[in-house]
Formats: structure tokens, sequence, C-alpha cells
């Protein structure tokens, strides 16, 4: 069954103690890439992420953890501002700018 | 024997089996190995047994490339040499660091890393640290662990320190002061290397000292051990016969100088350091050998992200109102007599911090000592120590402007490449990505290390390590000397030292430059007829 777009997806704002800063770092990381994405090209490229943020509560926080590790294991970074930050994180915090 | 040329008639020409050209490190290692053989040695040393100044002057040159230590600190020149001031870090040079690597320009050496082992063996005593393991595994006790890196990606590089460091002049004076084969030859100054006609057969060499003495030596085998930056120099003064010097017949002597970076790069914002930032931050004793840890990209990951080699070291910021050190302030002022001069501040802290006031008058050991609390809300800085890429283009050079003794002075021009920086970058993507994995923190590039181009700051200094200049390699066209470290195109004239590091990995030379001295040893016994 196809993942539903993501319109449809509500956008986990507890992530986030500070989401002004989480946007920052958003905006930053979207102008770091080298074309514009939107959230279903971000979610597309991360089905770890997508599923941390269609599951529950419960489990999302535990489910984006093990995403960010297994990110960093394979070297899947991105570097915002000097932080070197794993894939998901960047693209969590572009999704908190699209959102 | 120790002989003051000084005290010598002038004209004097002494005759040796052997002549040895300074005695640092590596001059000492070779001369120690052959007390008692039937092998007459001089070593020819530019200083007296302490430092002086007029002689240390002798060092002066120029920097015209990236700045630099004056260059007549970085050295010293009375009996001994750099060991005199040597921080005593020690690790060996990795397997990798000898091959051949297709992203490393001019990069492999002529002999394997096996070749060396043995001698590493022996080195270790001479230099008077721990075994000859350097696993981090082996080294962790229950304060001080390391990360568990992923092998392919980062390592803990143990390096163990000669504490007190052994400065081979003190330590190992008496050895030839007793033998009868050796004279070590005190105030004398190399002029020049002499040779044959046709620059193939070094015959002695010219001295003299800085009252005016003036002395020949005749050798049947000479070695240049001077060091990084006065070796080459020293070749390329030997000019009698040839003008461009012994050796540079392809205008190599000189050429591919490198040093170790030094600088910080990047923080560690920890949020969860575990035990083991104490492993990272602090030396501490482990069966009786002080050692240091530091993080490095491992020979995995420098050929998976096509990299030179990396490390740093943490620097951990400490509280600043620990109880302790309030202690011991109010403790020393009180033996003095004298008023402390943060009364209030101190006694405030030692109240506040009665816990580690009791820790280090009690909880503490030579073996253990104090550290102050860290304090981790503040980032680590990564205190950075590079490899550099092999560049003809980095070297000395002999100017125009002349020493005390007539002689040309030398000038420095430090460069970098493009691969220099691009592997710090890709560096530190790997230790942001395994502190990451660790759930350490998060790692923070300096701005200027993301900048994409081959700059760097005027901070970036060195650790006055001089490496490169006479380039071991079994190819005259890309090397001074051979893996037997003689000159190539002469039969009788070595260079010791760690002017031959064809590449220089990133740990501190010392360890390397003894290695290749009892090497260099070993293959003269063989040649004299004494192994």
């Amino acid at each position: 069954m196809a993942r539903p777009a993501w319109p449809a997806l509500p956008f986990p704002r507890d992530f986030f103690p500070d989401l002004a800063s989480a946007r920052r770092i958003g905006r930053r990381y979207l102008a770091s890439l080298p074309s514009s994405l939107d959230k279903n090209a971000i979610l597309g490229a991360s089905p770890a992420l997508a599923k941390a943020i269609e599951a529950s509560p419960q489990v999302r926080a535990a489910l984006l953890r093990r995403s960010v590790a297994e990110d960093f294991r394979r070297g899947d970074i991105a570097i915002v501002d000097g932080w070197v930050l794993s894939a998901s994180e960047a693209r969590l915090c572009a999704l908190a700018v699209l959102d | 024997m120790f002989l003051d040329l000084r005290q010598m008639p002038t004209g004097t020409t002494l005759d040796a089996d052997l002549c040895i050209i300074g005695a640092g490190a590596a001059g000492i290692t070779i001369a120690r190995q052959f007390v008692g053989r039937p092998v007459g040695v001089i070593v020819v040393e530019s200083g007296g047994l302490d430092l002086d100044e007029a002689t240390q002057a002798l060092y002066q040159g120029r920097i015209v490339g990236h700045p630099y230590f004056d260059l007549d600190i970085t050295r010293l020149r009375y009996f001994g040499g750099s060991t005199n001031h040597w921080g005593g870090w020690c690790a060996p040079l990795h397997e990798l660091d000898f091959a051949v690597r297709d992203w490393v320009p001019h990069s492999g050496w002529p002999v394997p890393r096996a070749d060396l082992d043995s001698y590493y063996t022996t080195a270790q005593t001479l230099v008077e640290i721990g075994p000859p393991t350097y696993d981090p595994r082996e080294w962790q006790d229950a304060k001080h662990r390391f990360p568990d890196f992923l092998p392919d990606q980062m390592v803990t590089q143990i390096m163990q320190l000669s504490e007190p460091a052994t400065h081979f002049g003190e330590r190992y004076r008496a050895d030839l002061e007793k033998a009868d084969n050796v004279r070590v030859l005190l105030n004398a100054n190399a002029l020049g290397i002499d040779s044959n006609d046709t620059a193939t057969v070094a015959t002695g060499l010219r001295l003299a000292t800085l009252t005016g003495i003036s002395a020949n030596v005749r050798a049947k085998v000479v070695v240049v051990a001077c060091g990084g930056i006065e070796s080459p120099r020293v070749l390329l003064l030997s000019n009698t016969v040839v003008p461009a010097g012994l050796g540079n017949a392809n205008d190599l002597v000189g050429r591919f100088f490198m040093e170790h970076p030094h600088i910080v790069t990047g923080s560690l914002l920890a949020t969860d350091a575990g035990p083991w930032h104490h492993g990272l931050s602090e030396r501490f004793y482990k069966n009786g050998t002080l050692i240091q840890a530091v993080i490095a990209t491992s020979p995995a990951a420098q050929q998976a992200q096509r990299t030179l080699g990396y490390s740093a070291n943490f620097e951990t910021p400490v509280v600043g109102n620990a109880g302790y050190p309030a202690y011991r302030h109010l403790r020393d002022a009180i033996a003095d007599g004298t008023m402390p001069d943060h009364l209030a501040q101190d006694v405030w802290n030692l109240v506040t911090g009665l816990s580690d006031a009791a820790h280090g008058i009690f909880g503490t050991s030579p073996q253990d000592p104090y550290h102050p609390p860290y304090d981790l809300s503040r980032p680590i800085r990564l205190f950075t120590r590079l490899e550099q890429c092999p560049n003809p283009d980095s070297r000395v050079m002999l100017i125009a402007e002349r020493d005390a003794l007539g002689l040309n002075r030398i000038a420095l021009d430090w460069r970098f490449t493009e691969l220099d920086k691009q592997s710090l970058r890709r560096s530190q993507a790997l230790i942001g990505a395994e502190f990451g994995r660790l759930g350490v923190g998060r790692f923070k590039y300096d701005d200027w290390v993301l900048a994409d181009d081959t700059s760097w700051p005027d901070e970036l200094l060195g650790g006055h390590h001089h490496m490169g200049t006479c380039r071991m390699s079994d190819d005259p066209k890309s090397g001074v000397v051979d893996r037997d470290c003689r000159v190539h195109g002469m039969d009788n004239l070595y260079v010791a030292g760690s002017a031959v590091y064809p590449t220089s990995g990133y740990v501190n030379p010392t360890l390397t430059v003894v290695t290749l001295a009892l090497r260099l040893a070993d293959h003269l016994k063989t040649r004299f007829g004494v192994a």
C-alpha cells in the first residue's frame, strides 16, 4: 500500500524543544542543497524518517534515534553551519520549515 | 672519549672509519651501536655539552612560506640535539604509512613496515617507554575508557610518553665517553663534505669552530644526522665538486619538507561523554607507562575516503571553581606567609568544593594525579595533528645570507596542497559521524576548515617535526637516499633521521628516527664486516 502523501501526516512539533532553532537549521540545510525539495521528496529519500513521523508518539522518539544512529553508521550526514548532523536530523529540520 | 675542537691545533686532520655529523637521537644511536667494535668512529657535534647562544644562532634562517617558528628555536644544537627539549611522545608509523597510496602523490616507502618491527622494539627501550603494543584495549583501565569506534572509521591511537623524556645526550653520554673506539668532537661545525672528483665517494669533511680553529676529518663512511633542515643544508653546502651539492643531481635535496600541522579544528558538544572523556583527556599511567590517547582516522577510512592521516586530542574544559586548586592556593600562601591574591574566591571555592578538595588531597598519587572536574557544558575542543602530503614545492633552500661561519643560511618555504585541507574536512566528517553514532553529542567544524580553498590560518603551526627533505626512494629521480639511507650516486654517504621520511604519518617522529638509526647501524656493521 502506498504511503500517504505528506500533507496527510501531522507534523510532530514535539520533536523539537525549540522549533525556531530547528527551522533555522532547516533553512540552512535546504539552502545548501543543489536543488529545492518538497516534503514528499524529503520523506521519499528517508523511509525511516517517514516511518518515525507516522508512528505513535510512544515509539516515535525511539524510531527517530534509530534512524539517526543508522545514518551516522552509514555516514549519511549533513553538514549544516559546520555542525555534523545525521541526514534524518537535517531533513526533520527541513520539514519543520516546509510544514 | 670527548674532545673539544677549540682545544686542538688548527689544521688537525682526524681519521675515522665512520664519521657521524650530528649528536642527536640518530647520531648517538648509531654511534652506540659501534661501541666496542673494531670500527673507529668520530661523532662531530656543532655544539658543546650545553646550550650556547652563538652556536644556536647558526640555525637562524628565513621563513618565506607559511608562518613558522624561528628556525633557531625549533632544534637544539648541542650534544643530545633536539632530544634536549623533546616532549617524549612516541608511537610507530602504521603499515599504511609505508604503502603507495594512489591518492597521495609521492607516497610509498621502499621498505615495508615489517622490516622495521624488530628495530621498533629496540627503539622503545632506548627512548625508555613501555612495551611495543598500541592496542587501546590493553591500555584502558576502569577510569580511562576509550570509545567503541567502528574500526573501519576511527581508532584510538595510543601515544606512549617517555617521562621524563629521554635526553639522549645525558642518558647515553657515559657510553660514548667510555668507548675506546668512539671520539665525540664537540664545537666542531661541518663546513661541507669533501668528495672525489666525480662526487661519487665522500672522502671526509671540513670543520671549523666559532673561535677560528679549522680541521679535517678523513672517513671511509660519512653519515649526516643533523635533522630535517640542517641535513639538507649540509648536503647543499657540500658544493665544491658539484655546484648543486652532493646527492642533488635531481634537485631533490631540501624539497618535500613536511611537518605535522597542529591546530584546533573543531569542537565536540558532548551531551553524554560517558566514562571515556577521562581516557581521551588525561595522560595516565598503566603498568608504569605514561600514555596519552588521541583519536585518529583508521587506515581503512583513510583508504575509503582517500585522505591523509589525521589525529586529534581532546582539550576538555574544566570547571573554573574547583575545590582542590583553591585549597592549594590557600595552602601555598599560608606556607609563604603571604595573602592569597583571591582570598574570598578561594575560600568560597574550597567550601563549595570540599569533595573535590578531599579527592585532590587524599585520592591521588603520582601514578594517578589530580585532574580538575570537567565542565562538559562547554565544547570539547579538538587539537588536531595531521599528516602532510609530500610536496616538492614545500622546501628548504640556501639563501645568500650567511652565518658566523660564512655558510649560506637556509630559507624555509612551508607549503600545503589541496589534499591536506580536503583530508582534514573529510576526516572531521568521520569524527562527527562516529560521535553522533555513539550518542556522545554533535561535532562542529571551525568555520575556516569548511572554506573550500587551500588556505590555513596563521595559527597553524608545526610540532618542530622536520621531515622529508632527503627523502628515501629506490629511484634516484624521486629520492635523495636509497632504502639503506645511502645517498643516491654516492658510495659511502648516508643520511639518518627524519629527513629521509618519504611520508610522515601523523605520529610523532622520534621513535621512528631511532628505529631507522638502528637499522642503518646494522647496515653499516655489515658494510664494515662487524655485524
